[in-house]
C-alpha cells in the first residue's frame, strides 16, 4: 500500500488497516494519560533512528527511490532538523499503525515501532515544542456573518446583510480561516453598495426626509418557496407551511407603514381533492376553514385579517415598523396559529396581487438618536470642517479598530469635501466620508499589527488594539465593543484577560460563537441544506428543520453560558425542545411552541451524538447511513477523519445488488454485504460498526426499533476493540476510552477557528497545554476559551509569514 | 401531509407564469446606442455551463461520427437544435487527474475545468490558474460594461471539510481572475438582473454625480492601501493586492459605465425573483438573464454552474432522493444509473430551452445562437469512477460562423480540454497562442 493513501488530516494521522497488535499511536503527553515514552525508555540508549529507516524504508523511498511520491533522502542526511518534524510524525504514525511498512516486505518488531514512536516524541516533538514562534495570520477579511455583526454594531442598529455578500470559502471546516477569505471586483462592490445601504438607513438627511414618503408596489416575485406565481402578476400563499410574500423597508426611525393587499380568491376548488390519503384512501376528516391573511413584521405575526369568501377585495392595515432594515410579510397562515381554539381546519390558499406599502406614515422632523450617535457633534454652516472632521474620525476610529493617524483624517476629510463641491449639503458629504471608511482595507480587513519595542526580534506581541479585535472576533464575530476599546487605550487588557472573558462570555453576543463555531464544528448549519424525503420519514415536516438545528443551538449555548464541562456535548443527559421536537422524541407534556430545557433520563439519548440535527444531516434523504454517521463521530469528536474513498471506487459485483434486493432485509446487512469487499472494508471496518450503534434512529432522527419490519441490530466496535450496543453504549464508550481525544478535538477546533488558521505542528504543544489547563478546571467551557486566548500564538504574531503562506512574487502598491 | 403534491400542481402556474412574466417582450430597440461605432457584424458570445458528477456516457455519446451522427438519448431534447450543436469528444482535463495527490477528484475536476491548470492540494488556500473567461477579459479587454458575468445555481454552503483536503474554493468557484483568486458567483437572478438594468429611477446627471462620489471613495481605498502597505508583511501585501486589483477593476468599471451606461428596466419585464422556488426555475431565471445581457450587450463572456462538484442536491422528479453526488456513485447498480440518466436527461431539457431563447432572439439577419457559442459539460465523465478523460462536452452555437456545427466530432484521443478552449478562444478574436495545457487549437471545430 503506497503512503498517499493514508493521508495527513488537519495535523493528525490516519491510517485504516487493522494491525494485529496496535502499538500506541504516536501521543502528545495529556494530563490523564501517562506517556508511553517512560516505559521503554531503555530502547532509547540503543535506539538509532537512521538504521530504523534504512533498514525498513530505503528500499523504496531512499536512494532517489520515491515510491508514493515520498522520499526520505533529505531526512536522512540531517534527521534533526527542524523542518522534518511533520515528516517524522507521519513517519512515526504510519509506523505505530501498522500500515507501513507494507507487509511483503521485512517487519519491524511491534517494540521496534514503539521505539521510533518514543525516539519521534523525544527527539522531534520535544524540540518543536521548545520553539516559541507563535505564527502569523496573513491579513483577515471580514467573512460575512463578521461583516453584518460589525456594521451593526458600528450603526447601533440591527442589519442582515448577509444575503447581498457572496458565499465565504471555508477552509479547515470553518469560514473564517484568512488565507481562504479572498477578495474580488464582485465583492468589493457589494461592499461598496452595502455600505451606501445600511448608511441610508441610519443617516437622517434632511432632505431625504422630504421624499422619503413614497407609495411603493411591492415586487411579487420577492416571496418564499412555499409561494407560486399564478400568472397575471398574482401568487398563491399556501397557509403550511406560511408562504409569504415580503418587501424591505428601511428607515432610520419607528414609524408606521400602510400596507394593502388586493385578494383575488381564496378558494381554488382543488384542495378538497387532495385531502384523500394516499394510503387508506379515505378523506380526511378536516374541514375546509376560513382563510387567514396575516402582516407581519420580520416574521412575526403583527395584524391578521379574516378573509371572506369574495374577490378582488383590498385589505389594509398600518403596521408599526422599528428603527432600521426590515421586511414587512404577507402571509396565510392556519387560523388555530392565532386562535387555538378553532377546530382544524385546512384553510384555503390566497390567490393575491398588487402588494402595496405607503409610508413612512409617521416622519420624524428631529435627527434620531441613531443619527445623533456617529455626528454626535452639530455643525455650524453646510461646510463645517471642523465637524466634519471630528464626525469622520471618530467613526473611522472605531471602524478601523484602531487609533487613526491625522494623515487619514485629512483624506477622509478631502472625499466629504469634495462631495460637497459637488452639490451634496453637510450630511450628505458627511456620509460619503463614511462611506468610504467601510471601504478602506483598515475596515474590511483585519491584520495584526505588533508592538513595535523590538524590532529585531522574529515576534512581537500584538498591539492591545489588534489584541481586542481578536478576543472580539473570536467570542463575538464582531468589533471590540466601548470596554475592551477603553481597556487596549488604557494598555490594561492583557492584565485583565480573565475577567474580560468572563464578562463577553456572559454577553447575548457570544451566540455569534454558537452559530459560527458550533454550527460548523457540528455542522447543524447544514440542516438549511438537507433534504429528508418525506413519503419515507413520515414524521418529517419541513420547520422540524428549524426546530432541530435550534435544539443544538440552545445545547451549545447553555453549555457556553453555564459554563459545563464540555464533556455535557457528548454525555449531556438534558436536552431543550419544543412541542413538535418533544412529540419527534417521544417526551410526553410538552405543550407550545417555545423551547425548555428537558432531562433525557429514562431516555436513549444522550448529548449531540443523539440530537435529531446531528442524526438528519448525517443520514441520506431516503435513509440513514452507518458510514457518514461513523464518520461524523471520528471527524468531528475524535478528531480522526477517515481518509476519503479511494480516487476511483471499485465496482461491486453487480449481482450483489440484484440478488439482496430480491430478500427483505435492513440496512445493516445489506452494508455488511459490502464490506466482503477487502478493499471497501479496510476503511468501512473503522466508520461502519460506529454507525450500526446509531441504527435505532432513523434519518431524521425519530427512535425506531425496527427496519424494513426486522429488529434492529445495534451492536457495533471501535476498531481498537471496545464494543458496544446501542447509542447508549456508544457514547459511554466515547466518554471513557475516547475521552482525552474528544478533549484534543473540541481544543484544536476551537484554537482554529480562533486563530483562522491551521494548526502548525508547534501548535500540538500549545494545545496539549491549553487541555491540561482545563482538566485542572474540570473541563468547563470557559477554560478552553481562556486556555487559548492566553496562548502564546493568540497573544503574539510573527513578524514574518511562514514560507507556505508567503507570496512568491513580489507585490507593490 | 399533501406538500408535495400541492407543490407539483402550483408549480405549472409558476412555470406559465415566467414565461408570460420575463420570456417576452423580446426587447427591440434595446441595442445599445454606441456614439459614434457603427455596428457591422453582432457580437460574438460565449458561456461555459458546467455540471457535476459526470454523466452516464454510454446514454450521452451520440452514435456516429460527423454530420451523420445520431442523438444519444441524454441529447434527445437538443433534436430541434441537432444543425447547431457540436458535440466533441475525446477530450482529456490531464491535470484533474490524480498523479500522486491521491484523492479529491471532484476538487480538481472542478478546479481546473475552465483553468485546465493543477490545483494545489491545499485546504488554506487554493491556487490553480486563471480560467479561460476571465483570459479572455485579458487578451480582449472589457468590449462591454461588465466584463463578465459569473453564475452559479448552487447556494449550498455546507459546514465541514471540503473535498479531501482541496480547499473550498476549487468547487465554489469555475471562474479565477488570477491563479489565486476565485471569482465568487453570483446566486440570485435579482441581483445578475440589477447589474444588467438600471433601476432607472435615478437621471443620468444623478447617476453620473454618483459614480463620481464612487471613485471619490475608491481613491480614498487606494491612498488608505498606500498608507497601511509599509505595515504589512509580504502575505499581507499580497492579500491587499488582491484589493487593489478589485478597486481598479471597478474603476474601469465605471468609466466604462460612464461611456455606456445601462439600459434602463425595459417596461413589462417583471424583476426575477431573488430566491427561486426550485432548481429548475432558477435554471430558467438564468438563462433569461443571460439571453438579456447578450441581448443588450451588458457582457459577452459568462460562466454558468449549475451546481457544485460533489454536490448532494435531490431530483425528486426524476426520482433521485438520494443526493447527486451519491448517486453518482452507483456502482453500476441499473437502478441508480437510470435515475442519473434521467437527471442529465433534464439537464439537457433546460439547456435546449435556453437554447430556444437565444434562438428566438432575433439580431440583425440572424439570431443570438448563431453569434454565440454555449459549450455544455461536466469535468469528470463517468462520475462513479472518477474519469478525467473522454468528457461530455458540446457547443452549441456557431460562434458567428467559426464553428462548422450539426457534427459529432471525435477528437484525437486525449486531446487537452484547452484546446477547445483555446478555439473558443480564437472565435471571440483573441489570439492567444496557448492556454493551459493546450497543445494548439482543435482546427476540426472549424472546418468539416
Amino acid at each position: 500500500m503506497a503512503l498517499r493513501c493514508c493521508t495527513v488530516f488537519g495535523g493528525i494521522f490516519v491510517a485504516c488497516r487493522a494491525t494485529q497488535n496496535p502499538v500506541e499511536p504516536l501521543s502528545f503527553t495529556s494530563a490523564d494519560q501517562a506517556s508511553p515514552v517512560s516505559a521503554f525508555v531503555t530502547h532509547e540508549l540503543t535506539f538509532s533512528e537512521t538504521t530504523f529507516l534504512k533498514q525498513y524504508c530505503s528500499d523504496c523511498h531512499a536512494g532517489g527511490k520515491h515510491k508514493g511520491s515520498f522520499s526520505i533522502d533529505g531526512l536522512l542526511l540531517q534527521p534533526r532538523e527542524l523542518r522534518h518534524t511533520e515528516t517524522w510524525q507521519a513517519i512515526a504514525a504510519q509506523i505505530a499503525s501498522g500500515d507501513m511498512p507494507p507487509e511483503d516486505k521485512p517487519l519491524p518488531s511491534n517494540t521496534e515501532r514503539q521505539a521510533l514512536a518514543n525516539w519521534v516524541n523525544t527527539n522531534i516533538v520535544t524540540t518543536m515544542c521548545s520553539v516559541s514562534e507563535p505564527g502569523r495570520v496573513v491579513a483577515r477579511r471580514l467573512n460575512r456573518s463578521e461583516y453584518t455583526n460589525t456594521i451593526t454594531d458600528l450603526l447601533g442598529t440591527p442589519f442582515d446583510l448577509g444575503h447581498a455578500l457572496p458565499t465565504d470559502n471555508a477552509a479547515h471546516g470553518f469560514d473564517n480561516i484568512a488565507a481562504s477569505l479572498t477578495m474580488s471586483p464582485l465583492l468589493l462592490e457589494r461592499y461598496v453598495d452595502t455600505a451606501a445601504m445600511a448608511l441610508d438607513a441610519v443617516v437622517f438627511d434632511p432632505e431625504r426626509g422630504k421624499r422619503a414618503k413614497t407609495s411603493l408596489q411591492a415586487d411579487m416575485t420577492d416571496m418564499n418557496q412555499f409561494v407560486r406565481q399564478a400568472g397575471n402578476g398574482g401568487v398563491l400563499l399556501s397557509h403550511a407551511p406560511a408562504g409569504q410574500i415580503s418587501m424591505g423597508v428601511s428607515q432610520p426611525f419607528a414609524t408606521r407603514f400602510r400596507v394593502s393587499v388586493l385578494v383575488r380568491s381564496y378558494h381554488d376548488g382543488l384542495k378538497r381533492k387532495r385531502l384523500r390519503d394516499k394510503n387508506s384512501g379515505k378523506h380526511d376528516p378536516f374541514v375546509i376553514g376560513p382563510a387567514l391573511l396575516s402582516f407581519n413584521v420580520d416574521g412575526i405575526v403583527s395584524q391578521t385579517r379574516l378573509v371572506r369568501n369574495k374577490t378582488n377585495q383590498r385589505y389594509t392595515v398600518d403596521l408599526s415598523v422599528p428603527a432600521g432594515p426590515h421586511r414587512i410579510q404577507i402571509g396565510a397562515i392556519k387560523p388555530e396559529q392565532v386562535a387555538p381554539t378553532v377546530p382544524r381546519t385546512i384553510p384555503s390558499d390566497i390567490l393575491v396581487s398588487n402588494m402595496a406599502i405607503d409610508g413612512p406614515l409617521d416622519i420624524p422632523t428631529e435627527p434620531t438618536e441613531t443619527h445623533r450617535r456617529v455626528f454626535f457633534t452639530e455643525a455650524t454652516n453646510e461646510r463645517d470642517v471642523v465637524a466634519a472632521e471630528t464626525i469622520v474620525k471618530a467613526f473611522a476610529r472605531r471602524a478601523f479598530r484602531q487609533p487613526v493617524d491625522d494623515a487619514t483624517g485629512a483624506a477622509l476629510l478631502s472625499v466629504v469635501t469634495r462631495a460637497w463641491d459637488d452639490g451634496a449639503n453637510f450630511v450628505q458629504g458627511v456620509q460619503l466620508g463614511l462611506q468610504a471608511v467601510l471601504v478602506s482595507p483598515r475596515f474590511l480587513f483585519r491584520t495584526d499589527l505588533v508592538r513595535e519595542e523590538s524590532p529585531d526580534a522574529t515576534f512581537a506581541s500584538l498591539t492591545p488594539h489588534a489584541l481586542a479585535s481578536r478576543l472580539s472576533y473570536f467570542l463575538w464575530s464582531t468589533m471590540p465593543d466601548d470596554e475592551l476599546i477603553q481597556q487596549a487605550d488604557d494598555g490594561t487588557l492583557t492584565e485583565n484577560l480573565d475577567t474580560q472573558i468572563d464578562r463577553m462570555l456572559a454577553d447575548p453576543r457570544t451566540r455569534a460563537l454558537t452559530q459560527n463555531f458550533g454550527g460548523q464544528w457540528l455542522q447543524f448549519k447544514n440542516m438549511e441544506e438537507v433534504a429528508p424525503t418525506t413519503f419515507v420519514f413520515k414524521s418529517f415536516q419541513p420547520e422540524m428543520r428549524g426546530d432541530f438545528r435550534h435544539e443544538t443551538e440552545l445545547f451549545f449555548d447553555h453549555i457556553m453560558r453555564t459554563d459545563q464541562s464540555v464533556m455535557d456535548f457528548l454525555v449531556g443527559d438534558y436536552t431543550f425542545v419544543n412541542e413538535r421536537l418533544a412529540k419527534h422524541y417521544g417526551i410526553q407534556g410538552i405543550a407550545g411552541p417555545e423551547f425548555r430545557k428537558v432531562s433525557l433520563v429514562g431516555l436513549p439519548r444522550r448529548g449531540v451524538l443523539t440530537h435529531a440535527s446531528t442524526l438528519t444531516i448525517t443520514s441520506r434523504s431516503t435513509r440513514t447511513s452507518p458510514a457518514m454517521r461513523g464518520k461524523w463521530v471520528l471527524d468531528t469528536l475524535l478528531g480522526t477523519p477517515p481518509p476519503p474513498p479511494p480516487p476511483a471506487v471499485p465496482d461491486l459485483e453487480g449481482d450483489d445488488h440484484m440478488e439482496l434486493r430480491k430478500i427483505r432485509t435492513t440496512l445493516r446487512s445489506r452494508l455488511e454485504k459490502h464490506r466482503d469487499n477487502p478493499v471497501c472494508a479496510s476503511c468501512h471496518a473503522r466508520f461502519d460498526p460506529i454507525g450500526f450503534a446509531l441504527e435505532p434512529f432513523d434519518g431524521v432522527g425519530a427512535y425506531r426499533e425496527t427496519d424494513a419490519s426486522l429488529p434492529i441490530d445495534a451492536k457495533g466496535e471501535l476498531n481498537t476493540d471496545e464494543s458496544f450496543n446501542g447509542p447508549f453504549e456508544l457514547i459511554q464508550v466515547l466518554a471513557s476510552t475516547k475521552k482525552s481525544l474528544f478533549i484534543r478535538t473540541f481544543a484544536t477546533k476551537l484554537f482554529t477557528y480562533a486563530m483562522g488558521r491551521e494548526p502548525r505542528s508547534a501548535d500540538k504543544c500549545i494545545i496539549d497545554a491549553i487541555v491540561a489547563r482545563a482538566q485542572e478546571d474540570n473541563l468547563r467551557f470557559s477554560s478552553f476559551v481562556k486556555g487559548i486566548v492566553k496562548s502564546a500564538p493568540f497573544l503574539n504574531s510573527s513578524r514574518q509569514t511562514e514560507p507556505q503562506l508567503a507570496a512568491d512574487d513580489e507585490v507593490s502598491p | 401531509m399533501n406538500i408535495i403534491l400541492g407543490k407539483r400542481i402550483n408549480r405549472r402556474f409558476a412555470l406559465r407564469g415566467l414565461t408570460c412574466a420575463i420570456g417576452l417582450p423580446l426587447l427591440d430597440g434595446m441595442t445599445p446606442a454606441r456614439a459614434g461605432v457603427s455596428v457591422k457584424k453582432a457580437p460574438t458570445r460565449v458561456a461555459f455551463v458546467y455540471v457535476p458528477n459526470g454523466v452516464i456516457m454510454p446514454k450521452w455519446t451520440p452514435i456516429g461520427e460527423g454530420p451523420a451522427f445520431e442523438l444519444s438519448p441524454t441529447l434527445s431534447p437538443l433534436v430541434g437544435f441537432k444543425n447547431d450543436i457540436t458535440v466533441v469528444g475525446g477530450l482529456r482535463q490531464r491535470l484533474g487527474e490524480e498523479m500522486a495527490d491521491g484523492p479529491g477528484d471532484h476538487a480538481r475536476a472542478a478546479g481546473n475545468y475552465l483553468t485546465c491548470a493543477r490545483p494545489l492540494r491545499s485546504a488554506s488556500r487554493a491556487e490553480v490558474g486563471i480560467s479561460v473567461d476571465q483570459r479572455l477579459v485579458e487578451s480582449l479587454g472589457a468590449q462591454t460594461r461588465l466584463a463578465s458575468l459569473e453564475l452559479t445555481c448552487d447556494s449550498g454552503q455546507v459546514a465541514g471539510e471540503c473535498d479531501s483536503g482541496y480547499n473550498c474554493a476549487y468547487q465554489a468557484a469555475l471562474s479565477w481572475r488570477s491563479a489565486r483568486v476565485p471569482q465568487p458567483a453570483e446566486v440570485s437572478p435579482r441581483m445578475v438582473f440589477d447589474r444588467i438594468f438600471s433601476d432607472g429611477r435615478r437621471s443620468l446627471a444623478a447617476e453620473r454625480k454618483r459614480w463620481r462620489a464612487r471613485r471619490s471613495i475608491l481613491d480614498f481605498a487606494m491612498e488608505d492601501t498606500k498608507r497601511l502597505w509599509p505595515t504589512l508583511s509580504r502575505a499581507d501585501q499580497s492579500k491587499m493586492d488582491e484589493y487593489l486589483s478589485s478597486v481598479r477593476a471597478i474603476e474601469q468599471q465605471i468609466v466604462r459605465s460612464e461611456n455606456n451606461p445601462a439600459p434602463n428596466r425595459p417596461t413589462g419585464l417583471q424583476v426575477p425573483s431573488a430566491h427561486p422556488h426550485d432548481y429548475s426555475e432558477h435554471i430558467e431565471l438564468m438563462a433569461e438573464l443571460i439571453v438579456l445581457a447578450f441581448r443588450v450587450d451588458a457582457t459577452r463572456i459568462v460562466s454558468w454552474q449549475w451546481g457544485r462538484e460533489a454536490g448532494g442536491r435531490t431530483f425528486p422528479e426524476q426520482g433521485g432522493y438520494e443526493g447527486h453526488h451519491g448517486l453518482s456513485h452507483h456502482q453500476n447498480d441499473p437502478e441508480k444509473i437510470a435515475i442519473l440518466a434521467r437527471i442529465d436527461e433534464f439537464h439537457v431539457q433546460c439547456l435546449a430551452r435556453m437554447l430556444e431563447k437565444l434562438r428566438n432572439a432575433s439580431e440583425g439577419d440572424g439570431n443570438l445562437l448563431d453569434s454565440s457559442m454555449i459549450t455544455f459539460g461536466s469535468g469528470l465523465s463517468d462520475g462513479n469512477r472518477h474519469r478525467h478523460h473522454d468528457l461530455p462536452t458540446l457547443v452549441a452555437g456557431r460562434g458567428n460562423g467559426t464553428i462548422a456545427s450539426g457534427r459529432h466530432l471525435v477528437a484525437p484521443k486525449d486531446t487537452p480540454m484547452s484546446n477547445l478552449w483555446l478555439s473558443l478562444m480564437h472565435g471571440m478574436g483573441a489570439t492567444d497562442k496557448s492556454f493551459g495545457d493546450s497543445t494548439g487549437p482543435l482546427l476540426s471545430l472549424k472546418t468539416v
